[in-house]
């Protein structure tokens, strides 16, 4: 590229923002795309707040119980209450652990799948782990509708901007003989009218990126590789959208047809391709995790019932033979150490069947991005933010770990140490996760992948000669 | 008037518009049917096999205390709408299992999107969809230039010259425009009527009632309202381009982005406890009564008393029913009054949002058509409720009938071991789904219906007066 024509680029994109910019339409247009952003921003701030709130709440209370027992630990005091405490489930009870997953400060712009699921659960050991009790309460009708957040922006709404300011190029020159005419000036004409949607690509981007970092400095602390990242993928998928109108620019259409055919691609890639995969799942039954979780139900009764003899037999081969000796003589807390423990490994079973179906769907889905490049793009989004299935897992798999290894002790410490000292309490794990990212080159690779193919559309389209002669006629 | 209809009913079938978008529509209301129809057989199927599955359970438990079989527990299930295959509404969002059982009350668990990704976030293609969101669009192509085009041609003009008034040139081709559109939605109905009857007659699909009909008239005077829109707009338009992009940026103004505020707005309006404080504050008022001053021993012992009393014996030994069963049943009948109080304020709060965000429908008529549509399908969330409520009403049955048991079935005070028949709980009534009547619909939702008719009216007299007043030129 020589000086000329960078100086011919710039000067025709100078031209082309004061055209743009004369328009009353295009100040009208930005007003309120960046007030649309300023609200989509503001409604995930408030979503982030309220979790925050939620999960510091639940934090301060479970601190302040752990100081009172504690408290009451080291107090040389014989009370009732004292000796209350030592007993491993009154403990557990009392101290009412929670495992929190604390909202990720990028979860305020891609809220994902986070609102349906349970971001604060219970650790009680002796409590079952798919307890309904755990499930946060929310408005159906806002789970349909979906949440204003800056993912939702970006995805829905940006394109329809892009589309408003770009639906008249070339159509209106057309229309009005002036493209003949430019024609005779500048033989590379696609080129032209390229730059001119790219001028005003620039434009449409703008609001977004401005709500995008006065945003990012609203949900400070966010990790900058994450922010980073979420821009990044921001701005592939304008991009995207760029190609889309490049590759429609080729066919020189009239206003209204570009207007109807743009429309229809937005509607093509928002709509109907993302439903294509309910099409696909139409005969997956709803039901199997409540059926899995009702076998559960049946399984803690028939395992109490068992004879007292197989229950000793199921403890043998656990625990050593002297270990055995040292179990209670009351046949109850026998029956109550065999029956946790075995409930535990059936609720391992039960856990392992729900991670392995909610698994397979998110490799469903990851297969599925490759012909779904909105839901590839939305995808990447939530990764970033950790509102995604996959945390949800990993989140669940970590709680479910700590929980099981969390009971195994106490079950026993109640079967062979009923009394819990001050040294055994100081011992006991408190819960600690860190999300790990799963922001990989799975991610990325339908992103790209959609990127090149598109840019090698519109490359071809831009220089087929057959196109060009065909598309003569349209003008 | 008629004249103008006939020749603009030509105009559009011999254009190309009107045939692909037939084509389309056709090809589009057959994929979304033959989707929702799977959907709707295969929750059908699963919603017998778990609902026999669990009353079996239920029944071969065997020879049983009744309170061990109270904590031992039933399942209720979602049930399927006859006509959810036409609007799935809101059910892959909600619980579809609730979990019965004594001491206890619980919400619906295991939503169907809680098993998905996040590509269950977007839109789930249906025949309502269609109505509500393509249908519209469609209409707007269709419509932007009818009056708009005619007159940058200078064509309108001249007509009026022939001797034709603009009211009746814009009311002909209204009618024709209105002609075409609600035959492309009776086609469509049509088609998904057929495919219910043939494909999902044993999920319940398929029964044309007054529910549907309703179902139908109410989306038919939505579509209308947006072919009276989109008049009007023609008719003051200064080009068909300019027609068309005020069609569209009311379209997605009103259709797409207004029903996404209005959920959220409500919601802020009207927020919900977190689970945590909701479970901490009933275990509070479980245990130290509701007022915080009547504690549960206190409780217990008060009734105790009066059973000595009223049996006229000094210990519960003495007495000549199981107290245990009695005590525990008082204690239900309290812990009944505890969760009325707190989920009914959770109810309340959800029925507020809800309400709220159809006052929406003050501005955007397409949030009153999908409350009704949802509502007239039996999948919107006054559905849910009810089946939380009727499910509800049946754990408080089943666990009197046990508690009831356990006090005047032959046991003792303090005899846990003892045990009934295992016929005993066969004969307990299983759990049954009583939907909301036409007239329950009518009382939920008769406000959507004065709003959508309303703006109908509004609508159609501003045509009249536009009708008079538009500009030739």
């Amino acid at each position: 590229m020589d000086l000329i024509m960078v100086k011919a680029i710039l000067y025709f994109s100078w031209a082309e923002c004061k055209l743009l910019f004369r328009a009353k339409a295009t100040w009208v247009l930005l007003l309120v795309a960046s007030l649309l952003g300023v609200l989509a921003l503001n409604q995930g701030k408030q979503i982030y707040t309220f979790r925050t709130i939620a999960a510091d709440s639940v934090q301060a209370q479970q601190e302040r119980q752990r100081r009172a027992v504690q408290t009451l630990m080291e107090a040389a005091d014989t009370t009732a209450e004292k000796q209350r405490i030592e007993e491993p489930y009154y403990l557990d009870f009392r101290l009412a652990p929670f495992a929190i997953k604390r909202p990720e400060a990028l979860s305020a712009w891609a809220v994902g799948q986070s609102d349906i699921y349970p971001a604060i659960v219970s650790l009680r050991f002796n409590q079952p782990f798919f307890s309904p009790t755990q499930q946060e309460f929310s408005n159906p009708l806002q789970l349909l509708a979906g949440n204003f957040d800056v993912a939702y922006y970006l995805l829905f709404l940006f394109p329809l901007l892009f589309l408003a300011l770009i639906y008249a190029i070339p159509g209106q020159d057309i229309e009005q003989g002036i493209y003949q005419w430019q024609r005779i000036y500048y033989r590379p004409i696609l080129r032209l009218y390229a730059l001119r949607i790219a001028v005003r690509w620039v434009v449409a981007t703008l609001p977004f990126h401005l709500c995008l970092w006065v945003g990012s400095t609203w949900i400070l602390p966010a990790p900058m590789a994450s922010l980073l990242s979420f821009w990044s993928i921001s701005v592939l998928y304008q991009l995207f959208w760029l190609l889309v109108a490049w590759a429609v620019l080729a066919f020189r259409l009239r206003t209204a047809t570009q207007a109807v055919v743009l429309v229809s691609i937005w509607l093509v890639l928002l709509f109907l391709i993302p439903a294509l995969p309910q099409t696909m799942d139409a005969r997956q039954t709803d039901f199997s995790t409540n059926l899995a979780t009702t076998k559960f139900r049946t399984a803690s009764e028939s395992i109490w019932q068992q004879p007292l003899t197989l229950h000793r037999a199921f403890l043998a081969t656990r625990y050593s033979s002297s270990q055995i000796a040292r179990l209670p003589t009351d046949s109850n807390q026998v029956k109550y150490l065999s029956w946790g423990l075995q409930m535990m490994s059936t609720e391992g079973d039960l856990f392992k069947q729900v991670s392995l179906q909610r698994e397979n769907a998110a490799a469903t889905e990851m297969q599925r991005l490759w012909y779904n490049p909105i839901a590839a793009f939305y995808q990447a989004l939530t990764r970033v933010a950790q509102t995604d299935m996959q945390s949800q897992l990993d989140f669940e798999t970590a709680v479910f770990q700590f929980r099981d290894n969390k009971a195994v002790r106490l079950f026993e410490q109640e079967a062979f140490q009923p009394r819990f000292r001050l040294a055994d309490f100081q011992q006991l794990p408190i819960w600690q996760w860190k999300p790990t990212s799963r922001f990989t080159t799975s991610t990325w690779m339908p992103i790209v992948s959609w990127l090149l193919v598109l840019g090698i559309i519109v490359i071809l389209l831009h220089t087929l000669p057959q196109l060009q002669k065909r598309t003569d006629g349209n003008v | 008037m008629f004249q103008v209809t006939r020749f603009t009913l030509q105009l559009f079938v011999r254009g190309s518009m009107l045939p692909v978008f037939t084509v389309l529509l056709t090809l589009f209301t057959l994929l979304a049917g033959w989707n929702q129809i799977q959907r709707q057989n295969s929750r059908w199927q699963a919603y017998q096999q778990a609902t026999q599955t669990v009353r079996a359970d239920w029944e071969n438990q065997g020879a049983q205390n009744p309170h061990s079989s109270a904590h031992y527990g039933h399942y209720a299930f979602l049930p399927v709408s006859p006509w959810q295959s036409i609007d799935p509404g809101v059910v892959r969002f909600t619980g579809t299992m609730l979990r019965l059982e004594g001491h206890m009350q619980h919400e619906p668990v295991f939503s169907a999107v809680s098993e998905q990704g996040v590509m269950s976030r977007f839109p789930e293609v249906s025949l309502a969809w269609m109505i509500q969101t393509l249908l519209p669009l469609l209409v707007i192509m269709l419509g932007f230039g009818i009056v708009a085009s005619e007159r940058e041609q200078q064509t309108w003009k001249w007509q009026v010259l022939q001797g034709v008034t603009p009211k009746k040139l814009l009311f002909g081709k209204g009618l024709a425009l209105s002609i075409v559109v609600q035959s492309m939605l009776a086609w469509m109905v049509g088609i998904q009527a057929l495919m219910d009857g043939l494909l999902a007659a044993d999920s319940g699909g398929g029964s044309v009632g007054w529910q549907f009909l309703f179902w139908w008239l109410t989306q038919a005077v939505y579509v209308q309202w947006f072919v009276f829109l989109i008049l009007l707009i023609s008719s003051w338009a200064k080009s068909a381009r300019q027609a068309l992009m005020v069609g569209l940026s009311t379209w997605l103004l009103l259709v797409v982005l207004l029903p996404r505020v209005a959920a959220d707005w409500s919601a802020k309006q009207h927020p919900l406890p977190t689970r945590v404080m909701f479970n901490r504050q009933l275990a509070e008022d479980r245990k130290k009564g509701i007022n915080g001053h009547d504690p549960q021993d206190e409780r217990a012992r008060r009734f105790e008393d009066s059973l000595l009393k009223v049996y006229k014996v000094d210990s519960l030994s003495q007495l000549p029913v199981n107290a245990d069963g009695l005590i525990m049943q008082a204690d239900e009948v309290y812990s009944n009054q505890v969760y009325d109080q707190h989920f009914n304020r959770v109810r309340q709060t959800l029925l507020q949002q809800i309400s709220w965000a159809r006052w929406f429908g003050v501005v955007s008529p397409a949030i009153s058509a999908q409350q009704l549509s949802m509502g007239l399908a039996g999948t919107d969330v006054h559905a849910y409720l009810q089946f939380t409520r009727t499910a509800e009403d049946y754990r408080r049955y089943l666990i009197e009938e046990l508690n009831l048991k356990m006090a005047y079935g032959g046991s003792k005070t303090g005899d846990w071991d003892w045990t009934v028949d295992a016929s005993y709980f066969k004969d307990l009534r299983d759990y049954s789904y009583t939907p909301l009547t036409l007239k329950g619909i009518w009382r939920a939702y008769q406000r959507d219906v004065f709003l959508l008719v309303g703006w109908l009216v509004i609508l159609f007299a501003a045509l009249v007066w536009s009708g008079k007043r538009m500009p030739l030129v």
